[in-house]
């Protein structure tokens, strides 16, 4: 297993209390794997990768628990300067907003090429060359004449793929996207999609595709970890999930996508609001909004049980999954 | 001086007049807003323009909802503002039950917008952070206090929070003490405050999560039967425009490449770029992967302020010829299905017009 993340919990320590953003949360990615993590705002899907990538904000963040295996090895065990060798040239992110991701005054060649001097202790020239190399790679036209410009000349889409071209520059294992297309118009969003599932088969790479649109999810990944409330609630290959949803909240999510067929009719739309992360209701954390809901609900917190009834293996924190999955 | 308001008398009354179900509400004529682009520091001349809008034409009909769909800088907002006679337009008409509301100025303006109102994009920035919500529903009385006399705003607003689906309780809460969707049900309830015909919404639902959407959405349809609204729907989620549209246009650099009914533009598009445009939308159903053939379109849109010659999408579309970079494309029922009674015979700006069919959501 290339990527394991076991019983994870961070919480940030804020002046009204302490926020619990993840609260055990499990899941792995293979090399050549696409896991795509499925969450609203808040949902503690970035906080995750944050402590994975090992850039979490701390304080006021805090890693209470849990251990981060990558090829083997617990992340959280290692010196800051041993982390920091991994990062970029192991595993690397690719960020949401590329133009406040890259540095304004400083020419793209400079940064692409920073990854090769600071990690690989190459010259300035030699860094430049591969900066167009990169360029190249990730179809950005006229990259020769290009690398010497700065971030604001670029447009979004050119931008996420530096940012791409980023990630990719050490040939990392695992890469993790979060929303990397959110800001991309369609057309555009599906050219950089189509971009990154190419370079990840090329390399063979993990990745983790964080992300809440059920759209670009159903287009790449193979398995998908649902979040809510700093909690994984569902977890399945990907064709099992849109089938035949195992966790209300998943359900909710596919029922909210206008259908054709449902022209002039009410949407389906899951009610209330996330939780506050101060306030995280007792039971299963989504109780107030959920359907299906009991006494049960209220007061015992669903454990992710194994709902596999199928050869692929899939769970659900629901206590009353069997009743979501056939009904 | 007096002539000029009774001038706007006139105006105020033949804005007060009804207009009946279906009949065009607002008529746009060949709208244009170029911002100029200039040179030097003291003495600025004009070196070129963005082409924001650059001629675009349509109807809204009383009770329906357009939507208008486009990629960021097709100028989809630039309509809006343009509509709000917030920005003022370099050229074209845009006719308020008659009144070409660009030339209009002063009361007559006033009594106008009173009629037409806008529900932003993102509730974080479009509420004064310093208002209580009672203070930023009720403002807009402050302007046309004949819609409510001022003992009696409080209970006015209260109302509207109630039947945006807030707590009236809240009336004294500041912003910062609501969610995302809650906040935009105040934008809403805002827009409401003087019983407008028509609302202007862009991007009312873009900054919201998914499960919030569609509560804004039911609730913006559910409005729309209680007050008889006319809406312009302006986003870039096509299952959501195609979902609360009965006619949907589709902008590109500053045109109108294509408008249609729902069903036209989504299952029998004819304009290359709206073939691609719903053929790059993600479908949430992976069994979709396999069968369904994407249109991926090479580069970026061009700059509006030097847009390409003739038809603007001809520098990404896989159909262009000769003809497309000397003769720009009207928007008509194009040559090859004019007469017949079809789905694909409707307005679309492109010389070669043809089928195509598309695998997309929605």
């Amino acid at each position: 297993m290339l990527l394991e993340v076991r019983d994870l919990h961070v919480e940030f320590h804020t002046r009204d209390g302490v926020a619990k953003a993840v609260n055990g949360v499990n899941y792995s990615v293979d090399a050549g794997e696409t896991l795509a993590v499925l969450g609203e705002s808040g949902s503690g899907k970035s906080v995750t990768a944050q402590a994975i990538m090992g850039i979490l904000d701390i304080p006021p963040g805090k890693i209470s628990g849990g251990e981060i295996l990558f090829q083997g090895r617990d992340l959280l065990k290692l010196k800051e300067d041993e982390r920091r060798k991994i990062r970029g040239a192991k595993m690397a992110m690719v960020f949401q907003d590329a133009l406040s991701s890259l540095n304004p005054v400083v020419s793209v060649g400079d940064q692409l090429g920073e990854m090769f001097r600071v990690h690989k202790g190459m010259s300035r020239k030699d860094a430049r060359a591969k900066a167009v190399e990169l360029m190249d790679r990730v179809r950005i036209p006229a990259a020769k004449e290009r690398v010497g410009q700065y971030p604001h000349q670029f447009s979004g889409g050119m931008r996420q793929r530096i940012m791409i071209a980023m990630a990719l520059a050490l040939e990392p294992e695992l890469i993790i996207a979060d929303e990397p297309t959110t800001a991309l118009d369609v057309t555009v969003q599906a050219q950089v999609m189509d971009l990154l599932a190419e370079l990840q088969r090329e390399l063979n790479m993990g990745l983790i595709l964080i992300t809440h649109d059920l759209g670009v999810v159903a287009d790449v990944a193979d398995k998908i970890a649902v979040m809510y409330a700093g909690k994984i609630v569902e977890q399945a290959p990907v064709h099992e999930i849109y089938k035949a949803p195992a966790h209300p909240y998943t359900r909710g999510l596919l029922d909210s996508i206008p259908r054709l067929d449902q022209k002039g009719q009410e949407l389906y739309a899951i009610k209330g609001l996330p939780p506050n992360l101060l306030a995280i209701p007792p039971g299963c954390a989504f109780n107030p909004r959920c359907p299906l809901a009991r006494d049960r609900c209220r007061i015992e917190e669903p454990p992710l049980y194994d709902v596999t009834e199928s050869p692929v293996k899939r769970s659900s924190a629901c206590h009353f999954w069997k009743e979501c999955l056939h009904g | 001086m007096a002539e000029l308001s009774k001038n706007d008398e006139a105006v105020a009354a033949a804005v007060e007049a009804p207009v009946g179900r279906g009949e065009p509400i607002l008529q746009v004529r060949n709208l244009k807003k170029h911002f100029p682009l200039t040179q030097g520091i003291l003495f600025k001349r004009q070196v070129g323009a963005v082409k924001a809008v650059d001629g675009v034409s349509f109807d809204l009909h009383q009770g329906e909802t357009l939507g208008i769909v486009g990629e960021s800088g097709c100028g989809k907002s630039t309509v809006a503002k343009l509509l709000m006679n917030l920005e003022k337009a370099t050229a074209g008409e845009v006719f308020y039950k008659g009144q070409d509301i660009t030339k209009l100025s002063g009361r007559a303006l006033k009594a106008v917008r009173r009629n037409i109102q806008m529900v932003f994009q993102d509730p974080y920035t479009s509420l004064n952070p310093r208002m209580t919500v009672g203070d930023i529903i009720g403002e807009p009385f402050d302007i046309h206090p004949e819609v409510a006399p001022k003992g009696d705003r409080r209970r006015k607003v209260q109302e509207l929070l109630d039947v945006v689906g807030l707590n009236p309780e809240y009336i004294n809460r500041y912003p910062h003490q609501f969610s995302g969707g809650q906040r935009q049900r105040i934008g809403i309830a805002r827009g409401l405050a003087l019983n407008p015909e028509i609302i202007i919404c862009d991007e009312p639902v873009s900054a919201l999560d998914v499960s919030v959407q569609a509560q804004v959405i039911n609730l913006m349809e559910k409005l729309q039967d209680e007050y008889n609204l006319s809406y312009v729907f302006i986003a870039h989620d096509l299952s959501i425009v195609r979902h609360i549209s009965d006619r949907v246009g589709v902008m590109y650099l500053g045109k109108m490449a294509e408008i249609g009914t729902d069903e036209q533009i989504y299952e029998h598009p004819t304009h290359p770029y709206t073939q691609a445009l719903l053929s790059a939308v993600p479908v949430p159903d992976p069994e979709a992967r396999a069968h369904r053939e994407r249109i991926i379109l090479t580069g970026d849109v061009p700059s509006p302020a030097n847009p390409p010659s003739g038809c603007s999408f001809r520098t990404r579309c896989w159909k262009a010829q000769e003809k497309c970079s000397t003769e720009v494309p009207v928007l008509a029922i194009p040559e090859v299905f004019q007469g017949q009674d079809i789905q694909a015979a409707h307005f679309s700006a492109c010389h070669f017009a043809e089928e195509k069919n598309v695998v997309h959501a929605g």
